[in-house]
């Protein structure tokens, strides 16, 4: 007897957990397909009729947010992008090469990413002020690097480490140079973690915000800004506010999927192996 | 090959880092255009004697402690729960983590939504046990914990995966070798889980504790620092004196107290990531 209530206990606690996480993005998916007199009403309704007008208000009618969300793909992409490229060569170095110095270069860079942004974005937005860089795709791509470069050396070299050094060694006894080597062999190998690492990159620099609402504002604003501007005179309008947040959380929720294994080291830098 | 990336890096945080640091020591607007009046100290010394800024530090540390501190001790519990293999396990993990994979902004928005006093689903909730309805974010005594809340909310998942990581990698031996010895279950968890996952939970505290000091997108929707300045932490402080009041020089002297506090938590971090990458 006393089992059996153990056991549902147990399940009942983990469901009631799992209900607790899920609830408040059901809550804004819903909302996202009800009508306003739906959204507002009180006590909340649970069965509706669903309509994809806030949907079309977002899209067509009111504002352009389709446009919002091709700046958070380009942004995302671009930031991804330059991080990958010299941040896969910085970590194969740190990973292969053994020079003065090296461990400190290594958390300089980690540390420049525990930089609270709110320290930094004032100068930041000082010096693209003065490169005429505000509300241009570039400016929130570069200053999304420094969050995820650092990311990208920190994973990367440990999966450059993972790689068994015999077989870079034994191309380059048969005359491949390095940057062959780390082009033609390693590169390739390590295709999973890059996948894993960029995948990381773009739902970092999507989920940004500070940067974002600073450096931009009307022709590069990505989605996450145009989100928070649905705030009415009097009050919000939810269901509109709600389907925009949909359409920005669903891409997010599909790269979550295939990070599943490799969230423990990729939010922890690499620190730990889970 | 190394210089792409130091380069890269270098622009962007050692370069704003010195020009703010200069500007720190003037007094700058944005709005009106001139030179830099160098003023000394006089920045510093002006937030050091403003009331409003002890209270911020106050209300920075109340936030990043408590939340911290829930995160810790529900991942903990979860981490325990979920330590058996359950059926389905990698299904209930992948939902149980979605919190903390959406935009912070989103979460503030969310929430807010939810924390509404007429129609939120929180009071209609709270309803049903017949609590009256809350006005959550313009009371003082509640705005603070209902910002918690949803920090708590996003990120125990985090302090849940990595301690269910760390607590399945100590050796199943141990556990039984202590039981056969006749150890309870709390003796266990007191002196053979805890001095392990010992790493792993210095490495989960001090990420979570620098990440929640310097959060600015869940407040900044949620209640703005309000009301008051009740809920105002040094990121909303600083951001609100660069880009509301334009006071450049202020607002980077601020900068750079907030940097001071959070260089000095990651040389810890970094320390302890050191001593377990042996590096």
């Amino acid at each position: 007897m006393s089992r059996t209530l153990v056991r549902f206990l147990y399940y009942f606690v983990i469901a009631f957990v799992i209900a607790l996480a899920l609830f408040p993005i059901y809550w804004t998916f819903a909302t996202a397909f009800k009508t306003k007199v739906d959204a507002l009403s009180i006590p909340p309704v649970w069965i509706f009729r669903p309509i994809l007008e806030n949907f079309t208000y977002i899209t067509h009618a009111r504002t352009a947010f389709l446009r919002y969300l091709l700046n958070s793909i380009i942004i995302s992409l671009g930031t991804t992008a330059i991080s990958i490229t010299a941040g896969s060569i910085a970590a194969y170095s740190l990973a292969r090469y053994n020079f003065r110095g090296k461990e400190n270069i290594a958390f300089w860079m980690l540390s420049t990413r525990m930089m609270p942004a709110p320290a930094v974005v004032l100068p930041i937005y000082i010096l693209m002020r003065s490169l005429k860089l505000i509300d241009t795709h570039l400016a929130p791509i570069l200053t999304h690097t420094i969050i995820t470069l650092p990311f990208v050396v920190w994973v990367m070299r440990g999966f450059f480490e993972e790689i068994p050094v015999a077989i870079e060694e034994a191309a380059l006894v048969d005359g491949c140079s390095r940057w062959g080597t780390f082009l033609k062999i390693v590169l390739p190998l390590s295709i999973p973690g890059l996948i894993v690492t960029a995948l990381f990159c773009i739902m970092f620099s999507w989920n940004e915000f500070l940067f974002a609402l600073v450096l931009t504002s009307t022709k590069a604003k990505p989605a996450t800004v145009a989100c928070t501007e649905f705030r009415g005179w009097m009050e919000t309008a939810w269901g509109p506010a709600c389907a925009a947040a949909t359409i920005t959380i669903i891409p997010i929720l599909m790269i979550t999927l295939f990070l599943q294994k490799h969230l423990v080291r990729g939010l922890t830098l690499g620190a730990v192996k889970g | 090959m190394l210089s792409g990336a130091v380069v890269i890096l270098f622009a962007l945080t050692i370069f704003p880092l010195l020009y703010s640091l200069a500007l720190s020591f003037h007094k700058w607007s944005l709005t009106k255009p001139g030179p830099w009046r160098f003023v000394g100290l006089l920045n510093y010394w002006d937030i050091l004697k403003n009331p409003v800024f002890w209270r911020i530090i106050q209300n920075t540390f109340v936030f990043t402690v408590s939340a911290v501190t829930l995160e810790f001790a529900i991942g903990l519990g979860l981490a325990h729960l979920f330590y058996r293999q359950l059926r389905g396990e990698s299904v209930l993990r992948s939902t149980l983590v979605l919190p903390m994979m959406i935009p912070p902004i989103l979460i503030g928005l969310i929430w807010l939504f939810m924390y509404k006093k007429d129609f939120g689903i929180i009071n209609n909730m709270l309803k049903l046990l017949s609590i009256e309805p809350i006005t959550w974010l313009s009371k003082p005594s509640t705005a603070m914990p209902a910002i918690i809340i949803a920090d708590v909310w996003q990120w125990t998942p985090f302090m849940f995966l990595l301690l269910l990581a760390g607590l399945r990698s100590l050796p199943v031996g141990l556990y039984e070798s202590a039981r056969i010895d006749g150890a309870s279950s709390w003796q266990i968890f007191r002196y053979v889980t805890l001095p392990l996952l010992r790493p792993i939970i210095a490495i989960a505290i001090i990420i979570r504790f620098m990440d929640a000091f310097r959060e600015f997108d869940k407040i900044f929707q949620l209640t703005g620092g309000g009301p008051g300045v009740a809920t105002e932490t040094i990121s909303l402080f600083i951001y609100r004196n660069g880009f509301r009041y334009f006071k450049m020089g202020y607002a980077s002297a601020l900068s750079y107290l907030a940097l001071i506090i959070i260089i000095g938590f990651s040389m810890i971090y970094i320390k302890a990531l050191r001593r377990s990458a042996g590096r």
